[in-house]
This record gives structure tokens, sequence and C-alpha cells, in this order.
């Protein structure tokens, strides 16, 4: 790493959690026009982390909620008294 | 939402089966997601899958319902997944030296002409590079990882199901983001 500034780690945190103030934000972008190292690691990261949350297309495969249906345990059975 | 599942438990609860039905329909593409990205695999995802759904039918009684039931349910899901992966963790590495061979490691063993395991598992479509990476977490911070930017869950959530403070979630979410950048950089590095 070639930025010794680990302020910046800590703030990138801050911000990737939506927890910075504006200022701090402002802050960080100023940073990474300089400062080569976090900026690809900032990219790298939010490219990342906005690539797992397009996952939705994942999807359980067909028949998935009849296999599951089929290994329930039978349904407790009603004991009726014949008089 | 939180309404009609709620009646759904209450219907399970009262012994009818063809109301979980419902219940499975509504997660179980959540549920099957989440197996997929923690254990790295569509079958055993789909086996843990639904023994989560077969727990949960089980144990319905004890589901508080102060909680949401997504919640209790990735709880299940979550705990057999960590499970399955502590079961299965290799007992050699490719580091290792191997026995009576003055120190040749499993490295060498493997000829350089076939594909390395993560290599073959990429063509598979499914198998993103991404994947590969996640997989190289360590689980407690690939849960907190996955719970946080997959399924799109709040903080406190994430504490639920993961049984830990809310703190201790932040803190596992930012050492798995530093795991994944140094993975990438290395990957970059390679290339």
């Amino acid at each position: 790493m070639h930025c010794e500034a680990s302020v910046y780690d800590e703030l990138m945190n801050k911000v990737l959690d939506g927890d910075a103030t504006k200022e701090e934000e402002q802050n960080f972008h100023n940073h990474l026009k300089d400062c080569e190292t976090c900026r690809e690691e900032f990219e790298l990261l939010t490219v990342t982390l906005k690539e797992l949350q397009l996952q939705s297309h994942i999807k359980a495969p067909d028949g998935f909620t009849e296999a599951v249906m089929a290994k329930l345990p039978k349904e407790r059975q009603q004991v009726k008294w014949m008089r | 939402m939180d309404a009609l599942i709620a009646n759904m438990v209450t219907q399970v609860k009262k012994g009818d089966q063809e109301a979980f039905e419902g219940i499975v329909d509504l997660f179980k593409d959540k549920i099957y997601r989440h197996c997929f990205r923690m254990v790295g695999n569509g079958h055993e995802a789909e086996d843990l899958a639904q023994e989560t759904f077969l727990r949960a039918y089980r144990n319905i009684g004890k589901y508080n319902s102060e909680y949401k039931f997504s919640t209790w349910i990735f709880r299940i899901a979550t705990n057999l997944c960590i499970d399955r992966l502590r079961k299965k963790k290799p007992d050699y590495y490719l580091d290792a030296e191997v026995p009576g061979t003055e120190g040749a490691t499993m490295y060498s063993q493997l000829s350089s002409e076939e594909p390395l395991p993560e290599e073959v598992v990429t063509e598979n479509e499914e198998w993103n590079e991404l994947q590969a990476e996640i997989m190289k977490l360590p689980e407690k911070y690939r849960t907190a990882i996955l719970l946080k930017y997959v399924e799109d869950l709040s903080l406190e959530e994430i504490s639920k199901i993961m049984d830990i403070p809310v703190p201790t979630v932040k803190t596992r979410i930012h050492r798995g983001r530093e795991a994944l950048k140094k993975v990438f950089q290395m990957v970059v590095k390679t290339r």
C-alpha cells in the first residue's frame, strides 16, 4: 500500500457504510483525486459490492417447493373416536 | 406482506401444511441464493435450502412472532451453511509437504497442464469470478458481507441472524471488505 494515510481506510469504511458526514465525504473524495492507490481500492470495492447487489437472478431450481412439501412429516392424524 | 406471513405462520402452527407451501414459495429464492453464495455450489445449496425449510417446519412452534420471520429463517439457513462448511474443511493444504518426498508440496504434485480447480469451476456459468473470491473469505466475514450486500438486510437484522452485537457486525463487514479488496488486488496483479 503506497498511501500512508491509514486514516483514509477508516474514512472509506465510513463512506461505504453511509455513516460519513458531508464534510467527511468531501474530504475523502478530495483525497481520491490525489491518491491513485485509494482511488483504485475504492473503485474496486464499489464495483465488487455493486456486482454483489445484482445477484437477484439466482433462483431456486424448478420443483423446489414440491420437493420440500414431499419431505414434510405426514400431517398429524386427527384421531376420531368411533362410537 | 408481514401480515400475510404472520397469517401463514399461524395456519402452519395450527397444523395446516398447505399454508407452509406459501411460505416456501415466498422465501425459496432468497434462501437458495444465500446458501448458494455461502457454499458455492448449486447441489449443496439446494440440499441446504430444503433442509432449512424442513427445520423451519419442524420448529415452527419455537418461532417467536416478535421477530421478523425472514430473520428467523435466514438464521436457520446461515447456521446450516456454516455447519456444512466446517465439516468439509480440507484436512490437507496445497502448501503442505507431501510425506516422504523431501520438500515436495501439494503444489508441485499438480500438473501444470491441468487447470487448477478454480479454473474448472469458473467455466461453469453460475460460478463466476466473484463467487470464487467470496469463497476465499473466512465464513464469518462471508456471512456478514452476503447478508448486507446480496440480501440488503439491516445491521440489526444481521445482528439477530448471526447472534452477535451490531458493532461486531460492522467490524465483520469492514474486515470482509478489506479481505475482498486484498483478494481482488492479487487477481488484478496476476493478469
